[in-house]
């Protein structure tokens, strides 16, 4: 029987492996490309925009591993994404904060999914409905890692977007 | 050919009706449902050729509807698709048993969706 991961050094290569699944959403159905960077590089993306208006969703993942997942994008990357993945028109009338909302969930039950589909386990994983949360204006992303916790930076289209994993203790066997 | 979408985000059921209009397809009603008890409730008032469903929904899964849809045997030509973001082998080994047709993963090309669809008609 092996153990349950509850860390990231227990996934096999964990920081990358969410980063792929980032990258492989993004690209597939969102038609962007996401760069890989660094925490310093994150930091700078995320100084250089022009309104720190941020939106987080969050799931929670159960199986083997269990844990939560979330997600910060900048709000104007998640009207963008919303854009590229509905094939909205500017012609097209504004999508509502709902809707809005409805996308970035989806995007991040997409990227869980396909780093859960990777992730070696013996079960099935279940995820839960992501909620989504627009930040207040000045907030930004930044956070201590704890040892069950891992974190993916990335920048799409030039805008910082940030994945962090959280696993639950309670996978140690 | 009635198609029914199954899937609790309203934005991801309007992508995948988009997605079948692109695929130049001849369909008829594209019906939707937000959940495992909304989509009995239309396959038992309307005939559906093709359930897409996602899995991961509240109130009643995506394995649930194809668990009762293939308990009751009500429906046993109508075409059952999954398409979820969960790609993994153990998923798939769980819906062996339940006439899955085709498992598609999310995120989903238009062109794998015509290819499917394009089954029926031909």
């Amino acid at each position: 029987m092996t153990s349950s991961p509850n860390s990231s050094s227990d996934i096999p290569n964990g920081v990358d492996s969410v980063g792929t699944a980032l990258a492989d959403v993004a690209e597939r159905s969102f038609f962007a490309f996401a760069d890989a960077c660094d925490r310093a590089a994150f930091d700078e993306a995320v100084a250089a925009l022009p309104e720190p208006h941020w939106q987080v969703a969050v799931l929670s993942f159960s199986g083997d591993p269990s844990g939560t997942m979330c997600c910060a994008v900048p709000a104007a990357l998640t009207a963008q994404l919303f854009d590229s993945f509905t094939g909205r028109s500017p012609e097209e009338p504004e999508p509502s904060a709902v809707l809005v909302n409805d996308l970035l969930g989806e995007f991040l039950n997409m990227v869980c999914g396909a780093w859960l589909s990777h992730v070696p386990s013996s079960t099935v994983f279940e995820l839960s409905r992501p909620t989504v949360a627009s930040m207040p204006n000045g907030w930004n992303p930044w956070c201590t890692l704890a040892p069950t916790e891992f974190a993916s930076w990335a920048t799409i289209d030039g805008m910082p977007v940030m994945v962090l994993v959280h696993l639950e203790e309670g996978n140690l066997r | 050919m009635n198609i029914l979408i199954v899937d609790d985000s309203a934005m991801m059921r309007a992508v995948l009706r988009r997605v079948i209009g692109l695929c130049d397809v001849p369909v008829g009603a594209i019906l939707e449902a937000n959940n495992g008890v909304e989509a009995l409730k239309v396959l038992e008032q309307q005939p559906v050729e093709v359930l897409m469903t996602d899995l991961n929904m509240p109130e009643m899964t995506g394995t649930a509807l194809l668990r009762e849809v293939e308990r009751r045997g009500t429906w046993p030509d109508m075409m059952r698709i999954v398409v979820s973001s969960d790609g993994s082998v153990q998923r798939r080994e769980e819906l062996a048993d339940l006439n899955v047709r085709h498992y598609l993963d999310k995120p989903l090309s238009p062109e794998v969706l015509r290819d499917v669809l394009t089954e029926l008609v031909v």
